[in-house]
């Protein structure tokens, strides 16, 4: 497995997804940490590879 | 007995959303509530290039985190399938990518969705897609269909993410590859937010 690129996301990144509704928003800027707010979370891209077959 | 604020209708009242049904259904409930809504993320993800090559209205459909075709270096006459393949950007640059003699297969459990995406791919000439409807935890495809699964931000929202990966390793051929981009959390979200069921779909 290849681990690729990552990035940060924070609640303003977050706020860009229509998934991300208002009331969420809201609710993660009530209760999560000012300190916090610029990475709540990451993504990254791994890439796996299915083993050949054994012959 | 009531049901807690906030709680999605189809969880049974008094209960959380462990339900697997209930997950779904509040992921499906807000992918369906943003069809056609824009993003604005796809130039964070994709570069200038990339984005020349797919519709605007693809682009502003962008729900993506990540960019998995660039991940997975596809190849010519490979064949591709894309979980949870929404708007359609990322199966429309992975068919670019697969041409000539490949294909790319879009797979998502919204209609609406697909009928997006198939739209956006019309407007660019891209002809060598294939939409299927379905979920990611039950792939309609035989054994051994595809050489790379790419998906984009779509397994988090999964309430059985190890039946994804078993469905994905069904499908690849040996030697297949599998490029996925997710979001992950690496500090406890508090439990107001992590029990929200828009949670879920976020």
């Amino acid at each position: 497995m290849q681990r690729g690129e990552e990035l940060p996301f924070g609640i303003d990144d977050c706020a860009r997804y229509p998934v991300f509704t208002a009331e969420l928003l809201d609710l993660m800027r009530r209760h999560i940490p000012r300190e916090r707010w610029e990475r709540v979370a990451r993504s990254a891209t791994f890439t796996a590879r299915k083993a050949e077959r054994q012959s | 007995m009531m049901r807690p604020k906030g709680a999605h209708p189809a969880a049974p009242a008094g209960e959380d959303l462990i339900g697997q049904a209930a997950i779904k259904e509040a992921v499906r409930q807000a992918y369906r509530d943003v069809v056609g809504k824009g993003s604005g993320v796809a130039s964070r993800l994709y570069d200038p290039d990339e984005l020349a090559l797919v519709p605007a209205g693809a682009i502003a459909q962008a729900l993506g985190v990540g960019n998995p075709v660039r991940a997975a270096k596809l190849r010519p006459e490979e064949i591709v399938i894309d979980l949870g393949c929404g708007g359609g950007i990322d199966t429309i640059l992975a068919a670019r990518a697969v041409a000539p003699g490949g294909k790319a297969i879009g797979l998502d459990m919204l209609p609406e969705m697909l009928e997006r995406a198939r739209a956006h791919a019309a407007e660019v000439g891209a002809t060598n897609i294939e939409w299927l409807h379905g979920e990611m935890e039950a792939i309609p495809l035989p054994d051994e269909t595809a050489d790379v699964a790419i998906s984009n931000g779509v397994v988090n929202l999964s309430p059985r993410k190890s039946r994804v990966f078993a469905e994905v390793h069904r499908i690849l051929r040996p030697g297949g590859r599998f490029a996925v981009a997710d979001i992950l959390v690496d500090d406890d979200l508090p439990p107001e937010v992590f029990t929200n069921p828009a949670a879920w779909a976020g």
